[in-house]
């Protein structure tokens, strides 16, 4: 750590010295406007296909192909920089497997049919299953990489057609407890800054996010800021050390689930050394305390714990009640619990509370994927609000994504089993509202919310769910524990189909395989980590006969006889779907904090961040000055809990509670999963890309050196990791890009091998107020092979 | 001059550059691997060089990047510091995973 830290310092002072000079420091700066270059090619601007930054591309078309993708140096996001991923982006559609015929399960092997064979089919089991059993067998798994209009299609399809709330997308495993615990703080979802927050701050916090891989833009503006601005500080809090703790002043290491202990001792100190802001705490706060003993969605001898249905019960207490539930997590209390010195403690906390210093708080899938998901991201709101270092540049709470529509398809349309484009399907009038914007008779849409992500899964393997369409992601090697239920998959009666540009752990089980356009195969929207709402065209025609997602839910709709809603005068729309759909979706937002800007302007602009009002975007939102719904003389306003709480928001009082299972004799030893730099998510795109595949071929193991001394492990020797649904094997690491605290040992899920998948090993233990699964934390054993 | 000119003359001087100083690396790995070493393909264009040879520490590349030590390449951006967000390095010995038809 020392180490690393000198060199960044060095690297700091090299590129201080050529600043001054002068010197242009942008050699990568080579992308060009969009239309022809000389070379015959021409140039179009999309979002990249990978995480929830949003980075500007140019693509570069010649003869129908793509040729080249270069950053876009007019995106305000990246300036023209790119990760490794982005860099090779032109190459992700051109793995020589492209699916490009429907397939149908046919005597056991899988045959090629026409698009109508395939579509008839499905329109046909799944009228037989509503039929027969009701619109809770039937089911959709959806994605945060569906573009905005299938997304919406896909919520129209199901919830204003089937009837079915069975529609849950897979971000639910990314951001679900950052959006319950946005919900319940502010009333409405999402970060309240933007990007811009990146040139503000003055102090970073990491939650177990490691930008560096994850993020690495991002991670590129944080660094930027640090080196330009000498007093800038990072701390970075996590259970290893990363290639983000490089740039870190200060390393806390806690042990996994202690972050619930850390944070509220940090609370604890703030109130204690007088770091409050009381004027902004008596103005815009309001205090709530839910339940405190949490089930932990386990099924424990084929019965829920309750966490499946469970539903959080609230109540209002004041300020002095908080400061007596945090005066037991002293620094030295939480110092037990998470092995991080008291000194520690109370230096961050410190940090985090100077009034002079704006403080950005920083996460990912460290924070959203934990039993108690919704707690800690409570818990560092709440730092947030005490201090009043919150809706400003450089000061706020700012989770990030790991999808590139996260936050536009799957939380803003509301792609959730208990959601609608605005509101949920619980509330009388959120329903109203949807059916009359649907043209659908009022008691349409139904009001019991439908199966969540795990528990779809387990509903499908019991047999409640008969038919399952997974759409735009890869549930079957992404979910948590998947062994149980690829096995169930397989059971007889039951029926999914599969939409993909290529094949995956996915469409191996599939009954029927739909091969779909990809990326700029077809026209799309995405929506950032900063609410920025971003447009493409259709660059190139997708292989063979694929389709994109648009087009196959609506023409199963037709054929299901939901046909007439997506049934549009074109001509009003310039004869396109999308356009018809987003101007009907604009209508859910509108008023409601939630504007967006009409079709045709986000083909011209590199995004928008919304609220977009009077055609101007929103960079702060519940700030006077930056966000026009709050009025003059109010200084902030959370006019999400307008009607709850008058616009405050909420500090919740959040205990710590431990982790469903833990290390023990028999599995000694914490797994946590996650990602690398090169691959993203189950690695269908980049392992076929040969350059990212060739710099990081197979999932390995990260090991603390001490913990790999113990058992006679060398880096590069084959190891057995087992837990108790199932075991891998790979290869070692050891003082790799991940060092691993002690006793716990880290691998990526991105490898589809089945003798090295991350999730042979999860438990599938959630959150039961996100009901997102906790894919950080079980009990190991290694040994070498 | 215009700017893409400039930038085109960069890439060039950067392309140059690195294959002028390719050889000596790919000596050090020579030496390191019985097998000897295998030629790693060139990047797709405007994308970053690859790292032709080991790292053991990936925190330590301006330790030679920086000023052209150990006759390394000199960044030509001393102020990008996560130098393998980039830069990542090819194991020829894999097999491919799938081909790609770019």
């Amino acid at each position: 750590m020392q180490l690393s830290r000198r060199k960044f310092l060095k690297a700091a002072a090299a590129a201080a010295a050529l600043s001054a000079a002068g010197v242009s420091t942008d050699i990568l700066g080579l992308a060009g406007d969009a239309g022809a270059d000389p070379g015959g090619i021409r140039w179009t601007k999309a979002p990249c296909r990978f995480c929830g930054t949003g980075c500007g591309v140019m693509i570069g078309v010649k003869n129908g192909r793509i040729v080249a993708t270069r950053g876009d140096p007019q995106s305000p996001v990246n300036r023209g920089l790119n990760c490794i991923k982005g860099y090779f982006l032109a190459k992700i559609q051109y793995g020589k497997d492209r699916l490009t015929m429907p397939l149908i399960r046919k005597n056991g092997g899988m045959a090629e049919a026409s698009w109508d064979e395939a579509l008839d089919l499905i329109a046909s089991r799944y009228s037989e299953a509503l039929d027969r059993y009701g619109p809770e067998s039937v089911a959709m798994f959806g994605s945060g990489q569906w573009t905005i209009w299938e997304g919406y299609a896909a919520s129209k399809f199901v919830k204003g057609g089937m009837r079915s709330n069975n529609l849950d997308p897979n971000a639910r495993f990314c951001m679900a407890s950052a959006v319950a615990a946005f919900m319940r703080t502010f009333g409405k979802d999402e970060p309240m800054g933007c990007y811009d927050d990146f040139e503000y701050a003055d102090t970073f916090f990491t939650w177990g996010a490691n930008m560096a891989e994850m993020h690495p833009i991002l991670y590129s503006r944080l660094t930027d800021r640090k080196m330009k601005f000498i007093h800038v500080r990072h701390v970075d809090l996590g259970t290893q050390v990363t290639r983000t703790s490089s740039s870190a002043d200060i390393m806390i290491l806690f042990k996994p689930q202690t972050d619930l202990a850390v944070a509220n001792a940090m609370a604890n100190v703030l109130i204690s050394e007088g770091y409050v802001n009381e004027e902004f705490v008596s103005r815009h706060v309001a205090f709530k305390k839910g339940l405190q003993d949490l089930p932990y969605g386990l099924e424990i001898n084929g019965k829920n714990d309750g966490g499946a249905g469970f539903r959080d019960k609230a109540g209002t207490v004041d300020f002095e009640e908080y400061k007596r539930f945090v005066s037991k997590y002293t620094p030295e209390y939480a110092s037990r619990l998470s092995g991080v010195p008291a000194g520690k403690i109370v230096e961050i906390a410190r940090l985090f509370g100077d009034p002079a210093r704006k403080t950005l708080s920083l996460w990912t899938m460290g924070m959203n994927q934990h039993t108690r998901g919704v707690w800690i991201n409570h818990l560092v709101y709440n730092l947030h609000l005490l201090t009043g270092k919150i809706s400003g540049p450089g000061n706020g709470p700012f989770s990030l994504t790991g999808q590139p529509s996260a936050c536009g398809t799957a939380r803003e349309v509301g792609t959730f089993a208990h959601r609608l484009p605005r509101g949920v399907v619980m509330n009388p009038a959120h329903r109203a509202f949807a059916e009359k914007i649907w043209k659908l008779p009022p008691g349409t849409i139904n009001p019991k919310p439908g199966y969540h992500s795990v528990e779809m899964a387990r509903a499908f393997d019991r047999g409640d769910i008969k038919c399952l369409w997974v759409m735009c992601n890869n549930y079957f090697q992404a979910l948590p524990n998947v062994l149980r239920y690829r096995a169930g998959a397989k059971k007889e009666g039951r029926f999914l189909v599969v939409s993909d540009p290529y094949p995956t752990r996915s469409t191996e089980l599939a009954d029927v395989v739909l091969p779909t356009a990809m990326w700029v195969e077809k026209a799309g929207a995405y929506g950032n980590a900063e609410r920025r709402t971003q447009f493409w065209e259709k660059a190139v025609d997708p292989p063979g006969e694929s389709k994109s997602d648009l087009w196959q839910i609506i023409e199963v709709a037709k054929r299901m006889g939901y046909g007439r809603l997506f049934e549009y005068n074109l001509a009003e729309y310039d004869g396109k779907m999308e356009k018809a759909l987003f101007e009907e979706y604009r209508k859910f937002g509108k008023g409601a904090g939630k504007d967006l800007a009409p079709f045709d302007v986000y083909s011209k602009v590199r995004g928008l961040r919304w609220p977009v009002v009077d055609g101007k975007e929103t960079l702060w939102r519940y700030r006077e000055g930056y966000d026009p719904y709050v009025k003059k003389g109010q200084g902030f306003y959370f006019y999400g809990n307008k009607k709850k709480t008058g616009g405050r928001a909420n500090i919740w009082l959040c205990p710590y509670a431990p982790p469903p299972e833990q290390p023990d004799k028999e599995y000694p030893l914490w797994l946590c999963t996650g990602r690398v730099l090169e691959h993203w998510h189950s690695g269908t795109m980049t392992q076929r890309v040969p350059e990212l595949h060739r710099a990081v071929p197979e999932a390995f193991l990260s090991m603390n050196a001490d913990d790999a001394a113990g058992l006679g492990i060398k880096t590069g020797d084959r190891v057995r990791v087992r837990t108790r649904r199932g075991e891998v094997t790979l290869r070692a690491v050891i003082d790799g890009r991940n060092k691993p605290q002690k006793g716990l040992v880290f691998m990526p899920w991105f490898d589809e091998e089945t003798t090295r998948m991350a999730n042979n090993l999860t438990l599938d233990a959630y959150d039961p107020i996100s009901k997102q699964a906790d894919f950080k934390k079980c009990a190991c054993r290694v040994e070498k092979v | 001059m215009s700017k893409r000119s400039i930038n085109i003359l960069l890439a060039v001087f950067i392309l140059v550059l690195s294959v002028s100083v390719y050889g000596c690396i790919t000596i050090r790995k020579q030496a390191a691997t019985a097998g000897g070493a295998i030629l790693i393909p060139g990047t797709l264009e405007g994308a970053p060089p690859f790292i032709p040879h080991d790292v053991e520490d990936e925190q330590a590349c301006p330790d030679c990047h920086r000023l052209g030590e150990n006759e390394a390449v000199i960044t030509p951006h001393p102020d990008r510091v996560n130098c393998v967000q980039c830069h990542i390095t090819q194991d020829m010995s894999v097999k491919p995973f799938v081909e790609n038809t770019f």
